[in-house]
């Protein structure tokens, strides 16, 4: 095939493209084959190295396509939303991988999730039905992923009212999760790994907030019951009230609880020190208290009226807690 | 070799040439070939999308009776081929790891 054959042949198959598109593509092969002809090839040789007009014109309409997509999306739009839903709802379920989850309240508005995926790595499944508002995301390829997880810091908001009376899920991993702002919640989930949890002004039924190697800070509290674990890194707790149970739970981490309020409270760590003060009169609480290496400012005793429980377990550690008024 | 890493290695062998000097269509084919497999309909879209990204320019320049079109890198263009380098340490100990791990077995 010769020259102007070729070029001919390749407009006609591009017919859906736009005009000024087919012209810049023209001038792409004629360009390449007049380069080829200067540099002592043959026409058609050049010509038939490109591959036939039909599959050339077949791959530059699928490039087209692909690349409009990506002029679509790349927009800033990033406080955009892409998730959000005016739907009743009353479960909220936001799931992530290696990336950093904060939960904002709104005084009033609409749940949704503000997240750019990135091209080719982030994964999100988004669904809501039967008033579940799921949001999931996760990684493709991990080499990719990997070498993209150094550009831009990612992350995730979840905005919802701050009167938002359901369940709430948060779960990351190797990222950190930030939570306030929340007046109403019934059961409430806030969990990673190898990253630290901050909650703060939430009123929650049943709270559980869950890491492993790192610190959870958590103040103004309140509901019926709260469970706080991590391993290998400390609690921090700030006026809590939970009158059916409160647990603080780590490892090889300090417990500093002020101003925690409850009927039964846990405070158990190892090769760390347990300080604090509870709201209430010692005088009420059946008291366990343990340390192999340090000092203890608590007693051990029950008496059968006494309706309340706490228990302070560490080893190699010191417990300090007070009761205030 | 997996579609989508080729594509991005394409491009950075792409700025890499661009970054000696600018060049034009049937240039950058053959100094990339010597490298990587790439045919004219792969190296269309990819200085289409680089041109839009910011990682190259384009001029016109007569040459020989006609108009060649030149492709220049700009500094993101540059930004790219710093990071792509910055990579390979880390990228190297992904490799070594995955190695490694394949090739023991546990008795």
């Amino acid at each position: 095939m010769k020259q102007d054959e070729f070029l001919a042949k390749l407009m006609g198959e591009l017919g859906d493209l736009r005009e000024v598109d087919r012209e810049q593509i023209r001038e792409y092969y004629n360009e390449l084959i007049c380069d080829g002809i200067e540099q002592g090839r043959e026409e058609e040789n050049i010509i038939a190295g490109f591959g036939t007009p039909e599959s050339i014109a077949l791959k530059a309409k699928k490039d087209h396509e692909e690349y409009n997509q990506l002029m679509r999306s790349t927009p800033s739009s990033n406080t955009k939303p892409q998730f959000e839903t005016d739907l009743p709802v009353h479960t909220i379920i936001v799931e992530a991988q290696n990336i950093r989850i904060n939960v904002r309240p709104v005084s009033s508005g609409t749940v949704r999730v503000l997240f750019q995926p990135r091209e080719v790595i982030d994964h999100v499944s988004f669904s809501v039905e039967n008033g579940e508002f799921i949001f999931r995301h996760n990684m493709q390829n991990f080499l990719l992923s990997w070498l993209h997880m150094f550009h831009l810091p990612q992350v995730i908001t979840l905005e919802l009212p701050s009167h938002f009376a359901g369940n709430l899920r948060v779960k990351s991993s190797n990222a950190a999760v930030t939570v306030s702002g929340l007046t109403n919640l019934s059961n409430g989930q806030f969990i990673t790994s190898n990253s630290r949890i901050a909650v703060e002004n939430i009123a929650c039924s049943s709270l559980l907030i869950q890491t492993s190697n790192g610190g959870l800070n958590v103040s103004n509290l309140i509901g019926d019951q709260l469970e706080a674990v991590t391993s290998n890194s400390r609690i921090s707790a700030f006026s809590c009230k939970f009158p059916n149970g409160l647990l603080l739970s780590t490892k090889n981490g300090g417990i500093d609880g002020k101003c925690l309020d409850s009927d039964k409270i846990v405070l158990q760590t190892s090769n760390s020190a347990i300080t604090g003060s509870i709201i209430g009169d010692m005088r009420d609480y059946a008291i366990q208290s343990h340390t192999s290496n340090g000092s203890c400012n608590l007693p051990n005793c029950a008496y059968p009226d006494q309706k309340k429980h706490l228990l302070v377990r560490t080893s190699n550690g010191r417990i300090k807690v007070e009761f205030v008024q | 070799m997996n579609i989508q890493r080729k594509k991005g290695l394409l491009d950075i062998c792409v700025l890499s040439v661009l970054k000696k000097a600018p060049s034009y269509g049937y240039m950058i084919i053959g100094e990339v070939s010597q490298c990587i497999e790439i045919s004219e309909s792969t190296l269309y879209p990819i200085l289409k999308r680089l041109e839009s990204s910011g990682s190259l320019t384009t001029y016109k320049k007569e040459y020989n009776g006609r108009t060649r079109k030149y492709y220049k890198i700009a500094d993101p263009g540059i930004t790219k081929i710093n990071e792509f380098l910055s990579e390979w340490e880390q990228m190297k100990q992904i490799y070594s790891f995955v190695e490694m791990n394949s090739q023991e077995e546990i008795k």
